[in-house]
């Protein structure tokens, strides 16, 4: 639909092509899936009419795998099977993990992933044998989207994935990972703060410079957006993918324990059921000046505590005092002074704690504007982001989003020290390159560590990838020029390629970071998960050829049609010969033939898509699309 | 590459940030890799590699360091050039003053003092952007040049202003 909107800009799809697209908020504590209808995004409830699932997976005897609130019921008898906030644990290795969470379940480390040397990523261990975070989040999505499929009536499109905006590379790496094994069709990974801001102005209708302040169960983000004409642009962003109300749950469980004066740990079931009450007694809060934390043993043995407000308050300050430093690095990264923030938007249920609005009142000098439901806000602003990648939204009703990395992209040089290649909260996509050059006479490889993060040493920055390059021509020191480009794609997404320069040897690795799944793994995972005979994988490959073959062939036809005219009559000929000829490969039944035509069809058309491009930056900076901006 | 023609603008120091961000929006609006979702791998490769050039045009001219730089590149002179870096006596000095005022003001945790310092430095380098102006218009590259490195100078004290603030809330 991209060509319609480039040449035709105020022709809307037509009805019939309308395509099924969902918004879906993974959070650590609940997970929500939205979609438009009725021109109105709406989160889907299940048969229940319930619209949040709780992030939580069951693995039952027999295979059985139960999501949701059905899954919290074993909670307390089968613990070590019941996992939840798998989230925190998304592209992390068992090194990662603080004692908390350590405690609560039984890990492994995943065996190596094939080409590169990173330290494995952590399995769970449960009944159904070791699982993968990024498994466990994908019996979370299957759930999700069987109930978005049931409600919309077919099958989707495709989704767009909601991410902390501070997950770092191998956490939304592992985040599109689990999509992928939930056989979902990933449009764009999408950060928190960024979709909520989407909901929220494209609701108000308005414009101005809005802080973002998420509070989710296990993350915290802070982003700062402006927002002129359909575009939002994110200036800063800062956060903790390891705090959440979780934590403020935590302090209160402890204040319990340390009150019953308990002498040893409690069981992981004893510690999930504690957790739990300590959660009831903090949402009491909000309302209550005091509440209970009332924990039940079994065995007709049971404890209560009280805990005022004010007590609470006391308890959890000093993670209150760590989201305002967040939001004041996050001003400060912007260059913006507190008084030029227009709003501060709440999102994610912990913000419903009064000390998070009294602390954002005290530093804006007004309350923060709470008009959507800050549970949902994240999915419906997904959904909108969603429908919109997929080609439905109609021409005005279209926005754009400028995000940024959240961290600083780099690598490691001599002394441990790191190099920032790419700067945090760069615009993506984004690229850049840098050159390198050997320090031993006749070196010939060259080992390349790609670390995240903001401080100067490489210890204290997360380490993403490690990769060699060989085959450098054999020279002095200091003479080869050894090129290294750092990519990241819209999705926040990071490649890595290296290459010398200096001569005309070229030497080029290509890296995708990838974390505990090698392409490989997922397609394993993917046959087992189908349990599918070989030829049904045919089947499937055969059809995926053929979509992807249509959909090239109407796109190109479509183009030859409306920019005839930035072709010669022999170029014009040649690529409609082109199109002819997969066109007719799509109705025989052979994929691989059909995805080497199309991969050769895409190179020979690359030249006309540049033309386009460059007819469209004309007409932009003409001024004829800016209609298309208000 | 002139980054300024990138966005149609005069290659000037003195530029009108408001129209370079309206241009900026414009044009990733035609070029985003969002509008490109459904499309070929052709064009999205290319929607891919416009973003970029457009995306670092606009951060080489939004901060006015960056932009005296690359003007001066358009002239043919490396203003970041690492084996020319002498500097007039008595602006190293001065940095000398500021650099203690920091490390004093970090000693004591004096948040005002922090927050002055950043704007005085931010005026201090606006008054030399007005300064390089007049000289790149002139066509006075060698004094340009020590101008847009004086900037560069005050910028990286205002970075450094701006960590002492940091560590301070953290």
């Amino acid at each position: 639909m991209a060509f319609l909107q480039i040449s035709e800009p105020n022709e809307s799809p037509e009805p019939h092509t309308r395509r099924l697209a969902v918004g879906i908020d993974l959070g650590t504590t609940n997970s929500l899936v939205a979609s438009i209808r009725n021109a109105v995004p709406e989160c889907l409830p299940d048969a229940a009419g319930v619209t949040m699932l709780p992030s939580v997976v069951h693995y039952g005897e027999r295979g059985v795998v139960t999501v949701g609130a059905e899954a919290i019921t074993h909670r307390s008898e089968d613990a070590l099977n019941t996992i939840t906030s798998v989230k925190r644990f998304m592209g992390r290795s068992v090194a990662d993990l603080r004692d908390e969470a350590s405690a609560r379940y039984s890990f492994t480390t995943a065996s190596g992933d094939g080409a590169f040397t990173n330290k494995g990523t952590l399995k769970i261990n449960t009944r159904h044998g070791a699982m993968s975070p990024m498994e466990v989040s994908a019996d979370i999505l299957r759930s999700l989207k069987e109930r978005a499929e049931q409600s919309l009536g077919g099958p989707l499109y495709g989704v767009v994935i909601t991410v902390p905006a501070y997950f770092d590379d191998a956490q939304r790496q592992a985040t599109k990972d689990a999509a992928k094994l939930a056989g979902l069709n990933v449009l764009r990974l999408l950060n928190e703060p960024t979709a909520a801001a989407v909901a929220y102005g494209l609701e108000q209708k308005t414009e101005g410079t809005y802080l973002i302040y998420d509070l989710g169960g296990g993350t915290f983000d802070v982003s700062i957006l402006r927002l002129t004409r359909g575009v939002f642009e994110v200036l800063a962003t800062a956060g903790d993918t390891h705090l959440g109300g979780d934590d403020f749950d935590a302090l209160l469980a402890k204040y319990a324990f340390d009150t019953w004066a308990l002498t040893r740990a409690l069981s992981p079931a004893g510690q999930a059921n504690l957790n739990a009450a300590s959660r009831v007694a903090k949402e009491a809060l909000t309302t209550a000046d005091v509440a209970q934390i009332k924990v039940d043993w079994g065995c007709g043995f049971a404890s209560t505590a009280d805990v005022t407000r004010e007590k609470f308050i006391e308890l959890t300050q000093p993670l209150l005092d760590r989201t305002m430093s967040a939001v004041k690095r996050t001003l400060r990264d912007a260059k913006l002074k507190a008084d030029a923030i227009d709003g501060v938007v709440l999102v994610g249920g912990a913000t419903r704690m009064l000390q998070v609005r009294a602390a954002l009142t005290a530093h804006f000098g007004k309350p923060p504007l709470d008009t959507m439901n800050p549970d949902e806000v994240v999915a419906l602003g997904a959904a909108i982001q969603a429908d919109q990648l997929a080609g439905n939204a109609k021409a005005g009703d279209d926005h754009l989003l400028l995000d940024v990395i959240p961290l600083s992209l780099g690598l490691e040089t001599m002394g441990g020290l790191v190099e920032k290649i790419i700067p945090r909260n760069s615009t993506i996509p984004v690229a850049k390159a840098q050159e390198f050059t050997t320090f031993k006479d006749g070196q010939t490889a060259m080992v390349l560590h790609v670390v995240q993060g903001e401080r100067e040493l490489v210890s204290d920055c997360r380490s993403l990838a490690r990769f060699e390059l060989r085959g450098i021509p054999s020279m002095v020191a200091g003479a080869a020029r050894i090129r290294v480009t750092f990519q990241v794609d819209a999705d926040g997404l990071l490649a890595v390629s290296a290459e010398e320069t200096s001569t005309h040897v070229r030497a080029e690795v290509a890296v995708k970071p990838s974390y505990g799944l090698a392409d490989g793994e997922i397609a394993t995972m993917l046959q087992s998960a189908f349990a599918s005979a070989n030829t049904d994988m045919q089947a499937r490959a055969l059809a995926e050829a053929r979509v992807d073959a249509q959909a090239l062939v109407e796109a190109l036809t479509k183009a030859l049609n409306v920019d005839r005219m930035l072709l010669s009559d022999a170029e014009h000929v040649a690529l409609a010969l082109q199109v002819a000829h997969l066109k007719q490969l799509a109705t025989a039944g052979d994929h691989r033939a059909i995805v080497r035509a199309s991969e050769a069809l895409n190179i020979a058309s690359t030249e006309f898509a540049g033309r386009r491009m460059d007819r469209a930056v004309r007409e932009a900076l003409t001024g004829k699309n800016i209609e298309k901006m208000v | 590459m002139n980054h300024f023609a990138t966005f149609e603008l005069p290659s000037t120091f003195a530029l009108d940030v408001t129209a370079l961000s309206a241009r900026y929006r414009e044009l990733q609006a035609a070029v985003h890799p969002d509008r490109f979702v459904n499309a070929t791998d052709a064009d999205k490769r290319i929607a891919m590699s416009r973003t970029v050039d457009i995306n670092e045009a606009y951060t080489a001219l939004k901060d006015p360091v960056r932009r005296a730089m690359h003007l001066l590149l358009l002239v043919g002179v490396n203003g970041l050039d690492e084996k020319n870096t002498s500097m007039p006596a008595d602006f190293l000095m001065q940095q000398i003053d500021w650099r203690e005022a920091l490390a004093d003001a970090r000693l004591k945790e004096d948040e005002d003092r922090l927050a002055e310092m950043a704007t005085e430095i931010a005026s201090t380098v606006a008054s030399l952007g007005h300064t390089f102006d007049a000289a790149y218009r002139g066509a006075h590259y060698a004094s340009a040049t020590t101008l847009a490195r004086k900037m560069r100078f005050m910028q990286k004290l205002s970075e450094e202003v701006d960590s002492a603030l940091a560590e301070l809330d953290a």
